[in-house]
């Protein structure tokens, strides 16, 4: 398990994918790269922010929609889509400080960029084959969950 | 009648220049292929000619003596006609290439181009107004029509390249999940499935792995023209050394060298020739022989016409000569996939690259003699922007 070494509290791992294969995909390739924090899933931008702010569907009692120390966002979502989802989250004080790691299939150079210009801390082309998605999902757990130093998530 | 006179009307003195000259000058005026005509200040026809008469299919006799704007029952009637006579005119006395677009009720529309003229040489001597008309009716419309088939040929373009990048684009999607779970497949359930089982499962994925490369090429092709980067001045020079460090591992087990001579500064995308000498050492190296270590040579010449032309050598199979045209076509493969693997691509996409670039591409080769390409390009792109 991934611990965030000042509080060794494990994060929980935020997935905004449209398409239930490839939420599936994810899952999988962060098991087989023993990543076993907790994961969660939104379907879209909206739901998303919904997450965040714990309204909607997440509004209630505690532990619905616990704070993630990570947020995995594909870019291209039906309602809400992830640019303006990142934009909308780079916005807000209260959330900025979340990192948001683009996982998608685009590799267009304007996504790119804009991504960044938008305030996203790391975009990542989904590999093509599983095993390059695992591979990535090894990488991008040991980076955020071993050796950078994330902000404080409150229990 | 005075005023019926040009050569008196345009204020020659009299005697010297008589009738004989007059004579010459209403045959100059008749033999003229452009409708002319002659008013006097009261815009009332003097002379006019046979183009006249033909073009705008009216007699003589209705003709000579009329108020231009009352011709043929006010048909000439035109407004910016009269505006043009009646004050443009009197302000500025010369007027040249005045377009005038009208519908005559009797024979149509007429897109006239016209020239006007106000003689007065001579206060005493009423005013002379000279009009020739020339007809681009045909002209102009055939340009407007022109026009219109090069915006529906932008158009039906602009949506094929569209339509490439988007069907690219969206079939790399399911093809990356059949590609995944098929990898699942084989890592869970591989064990159980026997050897037939599992070479079915293998031969799909390869062929899906084919489809892939196939789908990503064709998005790279369909990029080509969407590209937004602009023409800057680029080293072809330095491109070349990057692209042959670039294949330097392919290049060393293949025995072979890539000698790159002399090549200009061109306008260009920088990225594209990147991708253009890219594929065409890559494509030289693959086809080489296999009795002899390949031998590619990049080298260029520059004419007067502003173009200059880059050649891309080798001392490969090369291919029959009447498939110097097929193999920049889309997918085209002169081998079969077991001998050479690719996606027959390559060329295609220098060819959409030379093309942006306003250039043209050709290769000649004989069977077993090596090939050469050659690339022509302008030097200096209009659009291009300069880095000071």
């Amino acid at each position: 398990m991934m611990m965030q070494d000042k509080h060794k509290i494990p994060i929980t791992i935020l997935i905004c994918d449209d398409d239930e294969d490839d939420r599936m995909l994810t899952q999988q390739a962060l098991e087989d790269a023993h990543i076993s924090n907790e994961l969660r899933f939104v379907e879209d931008g909206e739901q998303l922010l919904d997450y965040l702010y714990q309204r909607g569907q997440f509004s209630g009692e505690t532990g619905k929609a616990p704070r993630p120390g990570l947020i995995l966002l594909d870019l291209n979502m039906p309602n809400m889509d992830g640019r303006e989802a990142l934009q909308r989250i780079k916005g807000d004080p209260t959330l900025i400080d979340i990192p948001v790691v683009v996982l998608t299939t685009s590799g267009l150079d304007a996504d790119v960029i804009r991504s960044y210009q938008l305030g996203v801390n790391s975009f990542i082309t989904k590999p093509v084959t599983f095993s390059g998605l695992v591979e990535a999902m090894n990488v991008l757990g040991r980076y955020w969950l071993e050796i950078v130093e994330l902000p404080p998530v409150a229990a | 009648m005075i005023s019926n006179s040009i050569v008196s009307a345009a204020g020659s003195s009299g005697a010297a220049t008589g009738a004989p000259a007059e004579r010459l000058l209403l045959d100059i005026i008749d033999t003229v292929r452009e409708p002319l005509v002659v008013l006097d200040s009261d815009f009332r026809v003097t002379h006019t000619n046979r183009a006249f008469y033909q073009t705008f299919r009216v007699d003589r006799a209705d003709t000579i003596g009329e108020v231009l704007f009352a011709l043929g029952d006010g048909q000439w009637d035109i407004a910016p006609l009269r505006e043009l006579l009646r004050d443009r005119l009197t302000v500025e006395s010369e007027l040249y290439d005045v377009e005038v677009d009208h519908v005559f009720p009797g024979i149509g529309r007429k897109i006239m181009l016209l020239n006007a003229r106000l003689v007065t040489h001579e206060p005493s001597v009423s005013r002379v107004i000279l009009l020739a008309i020339e007809d681009v009716t045909a002209r102009r419309l055939a340009e407007r029509r022109l026009a219109a088939q090069r915006l529906e040929l932008q158009r039906s373009n602009a949506a094929l390249n569209e339509f490439a990048f988007v069907a690219s684009h969206d079939l790399q999607e399911p093809l990356r999940k059949i590609l995944s779970f098929g990898e699942r497949l084989g890592t869970s359930a591989g064990p159980v499935l026997d050897g037939n089982a599992r070479q079915y499962l293998e031969r799909m994925l390869s062929a899906a792995a084919r489809m892939r490369a196939l789908i990503s090429d064709l998005l790279a092709y369909s990029q080509v023209a969407t590209s937004s980067e602009p023409f800057l001045a680029t080293d072809l020079a330095a491109i070349a050394r990057e692209v042959v460090a670039d294949l330097e591992t392919s290049i060393a087990e293949a025995g072979g060298r890539v000698e790159v001579g002399e090549l200009p500064m061109i306008d260009a995308d920088a990225l594209q020739m990147r991708r253009l000498f890219q594929n065409l050492v890559a494509n030289a190296l693959k086809f080489r022989r296999k009795d002899s270590p390949p031998v590619i040579r990049l080298g260029a010449s520059s004419s007067n016409d502003g173009n200059c032309t880059i050649t891309v050598s080798d001392n490969g199979i090369g291919f029959k000569e009447e498939h110097g045209e097929r193999i920049f076509r889309m997918f085209e493969r002169l081998h079969a996939r077991a001998q050479y693997d690719g996606s027959g691509m390559g060329l295609a996409i220098c060819r959409k690259i030379v093309e942006r670039h306003g250039g043209s591409i050709a290769a000649t080769s004989t069977t077993g003699q090596g090939a050469t390409f050659i690339v022509t390009l302008p030097v200096t792109q209009a659009a291009a922007e300069h880095v000071p």
